[in-house]
């Protein structure tokens, strides 16, 4: 089996309001899947409906294959959905251990290496009614991998965190990928975050998917060659409607196997080329194109 | 299949919550040792007086049968101090999964059934633990009203003692889990610390009051209506024969025994089995 996680036409209402409106997104097995959407796209909606914490009002959500009802199939993915509360008097390790035994299956986690591997090794035995939101996040983390999961589902993992702290659990998370084989489902509101983090993306809007795809795909398609020339007006009149100006350099919107027609053209035009590279558009700008259409249809 | 996990995880976390467990088993017995400890040594010092007030105190003298000091105990293990410090800390078992908003990391860790099961049984050894702390209190304080006035101490408590010591303590048990599954079941429905442990308060309060109220509109305090809605009624009945025999010995009728039974068994079930099917089907989106 190749996918983690397959929803069909799956729908979601609280009275009036419709959280997922016939989400069908199919979610591969391996590196890490980012979702993304603005609040109240459906991200949380979708995760807690994956974990059996709420029902849709219909459609199907599976999860490795399973029903997100079937036990098993949960004891094999971790989660932390939004930023993780524990009871106020256990310590760190305390929580780690409660949790050890509400997962049973008579294998003893790693407690002090989960631990470590998230920062927390000087905390461990302080109570956690102390700690910081990053410091809760980090646990949070901690108790979603705390029993080797195939699939870890994480709402914000950075939320709340220093940039130390975000750099540390970017790692983190690819190691997991890269090195420990898991299946990392991540929602993040950090565009720039994610892009560097994540394999594939899906961009949820009004509980509804309006873009999926590889990141390297997705911002590859709004790529455009940037020219820095001696003549700027000379090499926008060559490239006419295809080009544009920005700071000081010219944008051509060609495809790549234009460009050496076009560098050739500009030179027989006199138009002397210092430097060219191909740009790429980013995950915000793609973001904000699907979740402003989107809203910019629904209003008219 | 019994929730082993869910019972070792609760069984964890609520040994580490110690100020819980303080409230709930250990200070109504503190409380006991200490007010009974203090009032016999008050007796003792006004001890002439009392003697010359020719007020009677058969406390003061004679021997102390530590047995029948043991039923009494016994008989008193489910009274409202009991029930309403167990349910401070059947409160936080039940309620505080939605306070804290950690039911999000034991559902997918645990079937909703188990999870549930496994609160339950923890709570029932608590309510075991609260009683041996009842116990233990009362032997406590016979030791030391034997001691204060210099009383010598017996072991017999009549006929069949042992066997009716175990009864009221297994009837307490049951009445003490009874007035905690009010505490799980209003828990549940309404996801709140204060509801979980003022409503079987509450639920008590009336349930106490009932026979009293009934008996003016012509419905009996033994009726069947009486008994089944007023399981406090239905565990004095069972209780009652247990306490005292001989001339004061109270004696129960197979079809009163039938009605405070089924009683019992009605208030032991129905809120657990309510509880369940509303966790359940529950959404858990916000706790």
């Amino acid at each position: 089996m190749t996918d983690v996680v397959q929803t069909q036409s799956l729908t979601k209402s609280y009275g009036a309001v419709q959280a997922l409106g016939g989400l069908d997104l199919i979610i591969p097995r391996g590196g890490v899947y980012g979702v993304l959407g603005p609040n109240g796209a459906g991200k949380s909606t979708l995760f807690r409906i994956l974990l059996g914490l709420i029902r849709p009002s219909s459609g199907t959500a599976t999860l490795l294959g399973g029903s997100a009802l079937d036990r098993p199939t949960l004891r094999r993915t971790g989660s932390m959905i939004e930023t993780p509360r524990f009871p106020p008097y256990l310590t760190a390790r305390q929580v780690l251990h409660w949790l050890d035994r509400a997962h049973g299956g008579g294998r003893a986690a790693d407690i002090p290496g989960w631990l470590e591997r998230v920062g927390l090794s000087d905390a461990a035995d302080r109570r956690v009614r102390g700690f910081s939101v990053g410091m809760m996040q980090r646990l949070g983390v901690a108790a979603a991998l705390l029993h080797r999961p195939e699939v870890v589902i994480l709402d914000e993992p950075t939320s709340g965190m220093d940039p130390p702290g975000i750099q540390d659990m970017r790692a983190l998370i690819r190691r997991l990928a890269d090195e420990d084989g898991v299946t990392v489902i991540l929602a993040s509101h950090q565009l720039a975050e994610v892009q560097r983090v994540c394999d594939r993306v899906a961009i949820l809007n009004k509980g509804r998917l309006v873009r999926e795809g590889a990141v390297s795909e997705l911002t590859s398609l709004g790529e455009r060659l940037r020219l820095l020339v001696d003549r700027p007006e000379a090499a926008l009149g060559v490239l006419g409607a295809k080009g544009a100006g920005e700071d000081g350099a010219v944008l051509a919107a060609i495809g790549r196997d234009e460009a050496p027609a076009l560098i050739r053209a500009l030179v027989e035009n006199g138009v002397g080329v210092i430097e060219a590279r191909w740009v790429g558009t980013d995950l915000e700008s793609i973001f904000f194109s699907e979740t402003q259409a989107e809203t910019t249809h629904a209003a008219d | 299949m019994p929730p082993i996990d869910a019972i070792r995880a609760e069984g964890y976390r609520l040994l580490r919550n110690r100020a819980v467990l303080f409230w709930s088993v250990l200070f109504a017995p503190i409380c006991a040792v200490a007010f009974n400890t203090i009032g016999f040594l008050v007796m003792r010092a006004n001890a002439a007086k009392l003697q010359a007030s020719e007020i009677d105190l058969p406390m003061m003298r004679g021997e102390l049968d530590l047995m029948e000091a043991m039923i009494r105990t016994a008989s008193s293990l489910a009274g409202a101090p009991e029930a309403l410090f167990l349910t401070v800390g059947a409160a936080t078992l039940f309620a505080c999964d939605y306070r804290w908003e950690t039911w999000r990391l034991l559902t997918p860790r645990d079937s909703r059934f188990n999870l549930i099961s496994g609160k339950i049984g923890v709570m029932k050894l608590l309510a075991l633990v609260v009683i041996i702390a009842g116990i233990l209190a009362g032997v406590a304080v016979s030791l030391i009203q034997a001691g204060v006035f210099s009383r010598p101490l017996t072991f017999d408590g009549g006929e069949d003692a042992v066997v009716r010591w175990l009864g009221l303590i297994g009837l307490a048990w049951l009445r003490l889990i009874q007035f905690a599954l009010v505490s799980l079941l209003a828990a549940v429905l309404t996801r709140s610390l204060m509801a979980a442990l003022l409503v079987p308060l509450v639920v008590g309060v009336v349930q106490a009051a009932l026979p009293s109220v009934l008996v003016p509109m012509g419905v009996p305090p033994d009726s069947w209506l009486t008994v089944l809605l007023s399981p406090g009624t239905a565990y004095q009945m069972l209780s009652s024969p247990l306490v005292a025999t001989g001339p004061g010995a109270v004696s129960l009728e197979a079809a009163t025994a039938l009605k405070a039974w089924l009683s019992l068994a009605l208030w032991l079930t129905v809120p657990a089995a309510l509880a369940l099917l509303a966790f359940s089907r529950q959404d858990l989106s916000k706790e």
